[in-house]
């Protein structure tokens, strides 16, 4: 075939500036030690690219919102860590208070020891974060949780909120717990009602009442205040409510359940005639409530009437100081819990970013070596087009003639 | 004889000196575009009969002919038709797709920073620093998205200014070369013979010119004239007439120009699409692929915008009113009347507006309503083959598409043929804002909140949907009730069924309820609040077998207020967004639709390579064939310029010889 010299040169020209592009476009690869640039590149591989980009980022977010999570519950632990030592203190005050040879004085002394370490647990309650805001508030976090009233008692003042961050697609951790939950909502000990003993000389005690059909229950009348009374004469226990009478006289028995409106109540200890108590529905205690119960109970000094009343009546408040312990545990539990799992998921977060980045290595990733070895070819290519070029384009007839 | 001897030699010296004068020329246009290398057809004159033999008498020189094979010229033209369109698309595509992955890139980085600071919120509601940090972001975002638009709009602009550009050289070339015709015409009319081959070569060169930018086909008549068709075959040069290209604005969208073929003093539109060349890559660049990306960018900044804008307008921010917007609304009356072209050749007075209703399933295609005088009917002009719609008559509006918008009339009637092209997802980017400055305005507490009962003993929950007005949400809970209780059982009439009552928790049954309803086993039930005819104001939705302790032990739930300046329940909501799908039918996340878009411009621009450099060898080899007959070899020319030397160089030892004849002649009758 026969080539014109125009021809000749458009050819070499052409040969000569694509080898350079490739030159330039390995380059350019080489310097960013990416293989793909932009979508172009590899467009198929491309949308999987990003698919692993947003994994990683949105992993990163896990572990940031994980972080705040875990420094959240972290301070929460510790916080009730503060408050099982300050219970046990109280109760350990409260044992000795129940020695028959204390003096007023010495009660007085282990009752202000009880103020200081209530103070110390309201203290405790109203716990501000790093940023000011009150811990145990729920969603009201710039009102102060708990205050004292005048007569002593304690009132919430903040919600039931609780806030979520995301530590997973689909997992959200509580970041807070609320004061009502921790403080005031202990179980009762005695079950869902308070016993109010009118007269009390056998040192019979009220121990368990719980609702167990709660749909008789509902429909007994209102309020839900029980009499029981036991004869003066012939120690039959008859028990009243709202509407009239609900257990007929009848003896009693020790050890025996006796049932009435949906509620089953055991009692301990012998009745003697004459005695009665009310109970009233309270299904929850609230701490402060407890506390203050007991620095009642020692300011009262030494008592020598109606020991047998005292006596239950300590016993109710160890039983109450008790059930509040387990429960400050268990919301410690909680914490722990949360906190576990914050950890685990971090673990696991952690493990699929290293598969996540692997697999936008393999695609993103330049591999150096063929990289290297592929411009090596095409800056060879370049040079031997222009040596080549240049000792061609010498040759002409007009150089002979 | 002798005499005979003078004319021979002195002919084949003229024949010698002609095609000593074709190789100079030759030679001299070995660096001349579209020369075709010409050569002096010699013949042998005629033998004169004296007796009975014929003698020759010379040479003379026939004809002096370019060598031209018209087959592999048509061949390259076409070639390079095709290679300009490929190397046109290649280079747009190339830059677009440049732009969409480096701004693309620039879009999801700003989207992770404002959902980090979401974040941030969520973990920390009542910092002000934080809340500050989110809007920021959220103007970063709005400013990428502002941007590309620009580069969009930069890259409308260059290419209609080179469809300018290349319909002007047309309309040049167009008349030069009609100006050629008529001289080639009047060198063939009058008696003067020959081929004038520069101006042949001039014409063939214009062509190859031409045909970069448009596919040319060629028909000559007898007179040698050429008439040149562009395209599928549109006359651009009528043998000694030319016809120009205009390029007009488009109608109705300015930006979209148009070709129109001038001959005279009327006008055609021309298709510029089916011209060929690199005119067609622009029109089909322009239209096509940049349209195509710029609709799906928009299509993303609508979906964020309206997505983040509910999430705010179901929470309350730090002073207990309802979320405003953060982004610019997306029915805003200027987008809405964006949304719609109007042709001008329309003489009604409607001027419609497009409201979008919902995003996920909103297309990224172009309509077009034409009122027939009845009805509105809707086109797509995307998919041609889609069924046409009818959208009802006029006055019955706002019509509902069914492809996620509205078509609402406003202003005068329209009258019979008028036409309105939509484009639901146009302006989208550009005017997309952050439109909030106080922190304090985002949204992060939720309104409302369940709070299930201790003495529930069943699985199964009440979650608050759908919050479409918290503050009316708040009050209807705590103000106009004091706190909702919803109780559940299952029905011991129906087994499998779940009856519950919704009432105000300080007006319990007997009294009656608010709502009461029932659901099945694996069902759930979704209430109203308020209930209807109210305006509803939040959703809640009960599901699970909340079978209950019986009908006078109902689980329990209370629904209360839940504001507070510690609450990031919204907040929550609002950084999920990033995860949830919410374009294409709710499949695909905002980053996951700009990756989808950035890889089929990617993939676009990648086959456009490949055609481009398929092309590039198809011409090449068309070239080569084209040169193998009518290049110059500068070799080839050498050697011939010593064969015609020589021939000379003989020519004129004939004549010498015939005067040494002539001489000795003469000396012999002295």
């Amino acid at each position: 075939m026969r080539v014109s010299t125009a021809q000749f040169y458009l050819q070499s020209s052409q040969q000569m500036s694509s080898k350079s592009a490739d030159v330039n476009e390995r380059m350019a690869y080489l310097t960013s030690g990416k293989r793909v640039l932009t979508a172009k590149d590899d467009a198929v591989s491309f949308s999987t690219l990003s698919g692993y980009k947003d994994d990683l980022a949105n992993i990163e977010k896990y572990k940031r919102n994980i972080d705040r999570a875990e420094s959240h519950n972290n301070l929460q632990e510790v916080v009730f860590a503060d408050a099982e030592l300050i219970l046990d203190k109280i109760k350990q005050d409260m044992l000795l208070a129940n020695n028959g040879r204390m003096s007023t004085e010495d009660l007085q002394a282990l009752a202000s020891q009880v103020r200081s370490s209530f103070d110390q647990l309201l203290d405790i309650g109203n716990t501000q974060n790093e940023n000011g805001d009150y811990i145990f508030s729920g969603y009201q976090t710039e009102l102060q949780p708990f205050s004292q009233k005048p007569d002593g008692s304690v009132s919430y003042g903040g919600d039931t909120g609780v806030n979520e961050l995301q530590v997973a697609k689909n997992i959200n951790i509580p970041t807070n717990q609320t004061g009502d939950a921790v403080f005031m909502t202990v179980a009762n000990a005695i079950g869902d009602f308070t016993a109010n003993y009118t007269t009390n000389t056998s040192g019979v005690a009220v121990e368990s009442a719980n609702i167990n059909d709660r749909g008789t229950y509902n429909t007994s009348p209102l309020p839900h205040d029980y009499t029981f009374s036991f004869d003066a004469i012939t120690n039959d226990l008859t028990v009243t409510g709202s509407g009239g009478i609900v257990f007929p006289p009848a003896p009693y028995t020790a050890g025996q359940t006796i049932s009435f409106d949906g509620i089953d109540v055991t009692l301990s200890g012998n009745p003697l005639p004459g005695d009665s108590f009310v109970i009233s529905e309270q299904e929850e205690v609230s701490i402060f409530e407890t506390i203050n119960n007991a620095i009642a109970w020692m300011e009262q000094g030494p008592v020598s009437v109606n020991q047998e009343q005292h006596q239950v009546d300590y016993n109710t408040t160890l039983n109450q100081l008790n059930s509040a312990m387990n429960h400050i545990s268990s919301r410690r539990v909680d914490s722990g819990i949360r906190l576990q799992v914050l950890e685990s998921q971090k673990d696991r977060h952690l493990d699929t970013e290293l598969a996540v980045s692997a697999n936008k290595g393999k695609i993103e990733d330049l591999d150096f070596a063929k990289a290297i070895s592929e411009f090596e070819q095409s800056k060879i290519a370049l040079q031997a087009s222009q040596q080549a070029f240049s000792k061609v384009q010498g040759l002409t007839l007009f150089n002979y003639i | 004889m002798t005499v005979s001897l003078y004319q021979t030699g002195v002919s084949g010296l003229l024949a010698a000196q002609q095609q000593l004068a074709t190789t100079g020329h030759n030679i001299a246009n070995v660096n001349t575009d579209g020369y075709t290398r010409q050569r002096a057809e010699q013949n042998a004159s005629p033998g004169l009969n004296n007796g009975n033999k014929y003698t020759g008498s010379g040479t003379y020189i026939q004809d002096i002919t370019r060598l031209y094979d018209q087959f592999s010229h048509k061949e390259q033209l076409q070639s390079q038709s095709n290679l300009g369109n490929a190397d046109s698309l290649q280079a747009r595509l190339s830059q677009l797709d440049q732009i969409m992955s480096t701004s693309g890139n620039a879009v999801v980085g700003s989207l992770d920073n404002f959902y980090q600071a979401v974040n941030g919120v969520a973990d920390n509601p009542n910092d002000s620093g934080l809340r500050s940090i989110v809007l920021n972001q959220a103007t970063i975002l709005s400013n990428d998205f502002n941007e590309l638009t620009e580069n969009f709009d930069k890259m409308t602009n260059a290419v209609n200014g080179e469809i300018e550009q290349v319909a002007a050289q047309i309309s040049d070339i167009s008349r030069e070369l009609a100006k050629i015709n008529e001289t080639i015409m009047h060198s063939n009319g009058s008696l003067q013979t020959g081929q004038p081959n520069d101006l042949l070569d001039k014409r063939d060169q214009l062509i190859s010119q031409l045909s970069e930018f448009t596919r040319v086909s060629t028909v000559e008549d007898s007179n040698g004239v050429l008439t040149v068709m562009i395209g599928q075959g549109t006359t651009l040069v009528a043998g000694i007439t030319p016809l120009t290209l205009q390029v007009n604005s488009g109608d109705p969208d300015t930006n979209k120009t148009e070709l129109r073929l001038v001959s005279g003093s009327s006008n055609v539109a021309i298709n510029g699409e089916s011209l060929g060349g690199s005119l067609a890559a622009s029109f089909e660049f322009r239209d096509q692929h940049l349209n195509q990306a710029r609709n799906e960018i928009d299509r993303l900044a609508m979906a964020i915008s309206s997505t983040l804008n509910d999430s705010q307008a179901s929470g309350l921010d730090l002073n207990g009113v309802q979320g405003a917007n953060i982004f610019t609304d997306i029915n805003t009356t200027q987008l809405q009347q964006g949304r719609v072209l109007t042709a001008s050749s329309n003489t009604g007075g409607l001027q419609p507006q497009v409201n979008i209703t919902d995003v996920s399933i909103l297309p990224t295609d172009k309509f077009e309503v034409r009122f027939d005088g009845v009805n509105y009917q809707m086109s797509n002009l995307s998919k041609p083959s889609a069924a046409v719609v009818t959208l009802g008559i006029p006055g019955t509006g706002p019509f509902d598409s069914g492809l996620g918008f509205e078509f609402v009339e406003a202003g005068l009637a329209p009258a019979l043929g008028d036409t309105f092209t939509l484009v639901p997802t146009k302006n989208s980017a550009a005017l997309m804002k952050s439109m909030l400055t106080d922190g304090s305005a985002i949204a992060a507490s939720t309104a409302v909140g369940v709070t299930p009962s201790p003495n529930n003993i069943s699985d199964g929950k009440i979650e608050i949907l759908n919050v479409t007005d918290p503050e009316a949400a708040r009050i209807y809970t705590n103000t106009t009730n004091t706190g909702l209780t919803v109780d559940v059982y299952e029905s011991t009439a129906f087994p499998g069924t779940f009856d519950y009552r919704v009432f105000d928790s300080a007006n319990p049954p007997p009294a009656p309820p608010i709502v009461t309803g029932n659901y099945n086993a694996g069902g759930s039930a979704i209430v109203d609040l308020p209930p209807s005819p109210a305006i509803s104001a939040f959703q809640i939705e009960i599901k699970g077998d909340l079978v209950g302790s019986g009908t006078n032990a109902r689980e329990e739930f209370t629904i209360g207020d839940a504001f507070g300046s510690g609450n990031s329940g919204n907040a929550l909501i609002m950084a999920k967004t990033q995860e949830i799908g919410v374009t294409n039918g709710g499949q695909e996340t905002f980053s996951r639709s700009l990756a989808v878009s950035t890889s089929v411009v990617g993939s676009k621009a990648s086959n456009a390579e490949l055609s481009a450099d398929t092309a590039q060898a198809l011409f090449t080899q068309a070239y080569n064939r084209n040169q193998a007959t009518s290049g110059v070899n500068l070799d080839e020319e050498a050697a011939n310029l010593l064969k015609y030397q020589q021939a000379y160089q003989a020519a004129s030892q004939i004549i010498s010889t015939a005067n040494t004849l002539f001489d000795t002649i003469l000396s012999a009758v002295r």
